[in-house]
């Protein structure tokens, strides 16, 4: 699995552990130098990218940064300017081959407003030949069981959602392609936005997510793909992103004396460490925790607190924009 | 195409749909009762032709018209409407056939509004039997063997018109992608392109889709209650330009809906 690009550079490159990269296979989408040109704008630029069958697949990027038009592109209703792409294995010019397999919500829920929730999927079932008996059960899955018989205008925009995602599932399908599914959700939504998404993705199905909720993506995501101007800066797994290894070990002792001692023992051995908030933060790998904690009782330091902090996406999203622009 | 087709049928219940129907029998039945009582105070050459076999149909003929121009603004705004809701997108990923999707959904709406302009026909054809007697009209000879056969050409003839207009608004509104500039477009066509055409070069204008269908319309007959110029485009002929019409709108706008990307 990999992703190639003219604009990723060593810093953010994946390298994807053998033993993942054999469990990943097969492949939901690959795109090979996709490319999409509005007049002299280049919404996405030679995207070439490899995703796995069976997890849930983060698209994430600035504003602009082209997560919609490759998922336009994806689902056959934009034609590439330039490039190829297959999904489940076919090309996406021929999207009957494989859309029967695909569900999917894009840039928003589209729906006819005078027309009930229910029926719009009774339409939406007769026209992708869809078993109309599981419109209840997906109804009462998106949380829309008892307000399925009113009208989609009547529908506050969270659940204008959910009645996105139930027509996204009506086909069963392999793969998803959800263009921010939490959008306009709140909490309690969002929590069981993703506890479904989790679900779907247990059951073997493949999600492709859209969403610059990074935090939601930071709890759901396996995999991502990182896009800033129509190219992918990264594509892997998501432990793998640059910048998701380096982490802090975040020390309380004793008395601010104690402090100092860690901090000398800790600039000893080549890490930069400052002290925050009477706290100690030490730029170092997990693996130094121990030798830390046994080094400091050997100087006579007690320390209260110890534990260590991983960097978030969020943080490893914006140094990744960092590096590239 | 056939889930497309039986996949519309529940969103032709939509108020906006229901509403080309009320309109088209209110307007009938206004335009027939009109006519009628104003009988007396037409030429006497009409209130000659109004007893003859020809009576009925020459008072529906006026109404028909409207229909017809109903029927064309209904699909620009219905099948437009679904650019500005989006909804095609969410069609396009159930049945990503987009000539089928759209084949699918204008046969549908045709039939819809084909049924809506006999029915609209029939209950104009009850108000003139109403009204007709309480006039001094004769409608005897309306429903003759002659009579019945100009009601019966005068329908099929409706139909025919009916499929022409649905075409042209189908055209319409996937070129403008936009309900309301794809009514406008239509009404502007109709009103303004065509009526100049006619007045400044007629030997073209009356070549022009929308005089070509209204030919299709009256059989090609003058119009018992309109001062309107008959055209000299036979109804042969007529049929055989809207029939070539017809097809080049409908390849037009299938083209231009299978390969324009959809960003709405």
């Amino acid at each position: 699995m990999s992703c190639h690009n003219a604009m990723v550079t060593q810093d953010v490159t994946p390298v994807a552990p053998p033993e993942l990269v054999a469990s990943l296979v097969p492949i939901a989408i690959e795109t090979h130098e996709l490319t999409k040109r509005f007049g002299e704008r280049r919404a996405v630029d030679s995207l070439s990218i490899q995703v796995p069958r069976g997890v849930i697949v983060g698209l994430v990027g600035p504003n602009g940064a082209g997560k919609t038009t490759t998922l336009r592109l994806l689902l056959g209703l934009i034609r590439p300017t330039g490039g190829d792409a297959r999904v489940l294995g076919q090309s996406i010019h021929h999207p009957r081959a494989f859309m029967h397999r695909v569900g999917a919500l894009i840039e928003g829920p589209a729906f006819y407003p005078t027309l009930s929730g229910r029926t719009n999927l009774s339409t939406l079932a007769t026209l992708g030949r869809h078993r109309h008996a599981d419109i209840t059960e997906l109804l009462q899955t998106v949380g829309l069981g008892d307000r399925g018989r009113d009208m989609f205008r009547t529908y506050s925009l969270g659940m204008k959602q959910r009645l996105g995602i139930a027509a996204a599932l009506l086909s069963d399908p392999e793969l998803l392609i959800l263009d921010e599914p939490a959008n306009g959700l709140d909490p309690p939504g969002i929590i069981e936005m993703r506890e479904l998404l989790r679900r779907l993705r247990d059951s073997g199905k493949t999600l492709l997510v859209s969403s610059h909720l990074l935090a939601e993506m930071d709890q759901i995501a396996d995999w991502l793909i990182v896009l800033v101007g129509g190219k992918a800066v990264y594509c892997g797994p998501a432990a793998s992103l640059p910048g998701r290894q380096s982490s802090e070990i975040l020390v309380a002792a004793e008395s601010p004396a104690q402090l100092d001692v860690v901090v000398r023992i800790a600039r000893d051995r080549g890490y930069t460490a400052v002290v925050e908030n009477g706290q100690a933060r030490i730029a170092a790998p997990s693996s130094f925790a121990a030798d830390l904690n046994r080094l400091t009782m050997q100087a006579g330091a007690t320390l209260v607190e110890l534990h260590q902090v991983q960097s978030t996406l969020e943080e490893s999203f914006l140094q990744i924009i960092g590096s590239v622009n | 195409m056939l889930a497309a087709f039986m996949a519309e049928w529940p969103k032709i219940r939509r108020r906006s749909i229901l509403l080309a129907l009320v309109a088209m029998v209110g307007i009938t039945a206004l335009a027939v009762g009109v006519t009628l009582a104003r009988i007396h105070r037409r030429s006497l050459e009409q209130q000659v032709l109004i007893n003859t076999d020809l009576g009925l149909t020459g008072t529906l003929q006026p109404s028909a018209t409207l229909v017809a121009v109903i029927v064309l603004i209904t699909i620009a705004a219905v099948l437009g409407a679904d650019w500005t809701q989006g909804t095609w997108r969410s069609l396009l990923v159930q049945e990503p056939g987009r000539l089928r999707l759209l084949a699918g959904r204008v046969l549908a709406l045709l039939l819809y509004m084909i049924i809506s302009a006999v029915l609209t026909v029939g209950l104009g054809t009850l108000v003139a039997m109403v009204v007709a007697p309480h006039e001094g009209v004769n409608t005897a000879t309306w429903w003759d063997s002659t009579g019945t056969a100009d009601y019966l050409a005068f329908l099929g003839n409706l139909v025919l018109a009916v499929v022409g207009w649905t075409i042209f608004g189908t055209l319409v509104a996937v070129l403008v992608r936009n309900p309301a500039g794809a009514v406008g477009a239509a009404i502007a066509w109709l009103f303004v392109i065509e009526g100049l055409a006619n007045q400044v070069w007629s030997t073209v204008g009356q070549y022009l889709p929308g005089r070509i269908l209204s030919v299709v319309l009256t059989g090609g007959q003058a119009s018992l209650f309109s001062n309107a110029t008959s055209t000299e485009v036979s109804y042969t002929t007529a049929l055989l330009i809207a029939g070539l019409y017809a097809i080049g709108m409908a390849a037009v706008a299938g083209a231009s809906f299978r390969y324009r990307d959809l960003t709405a």
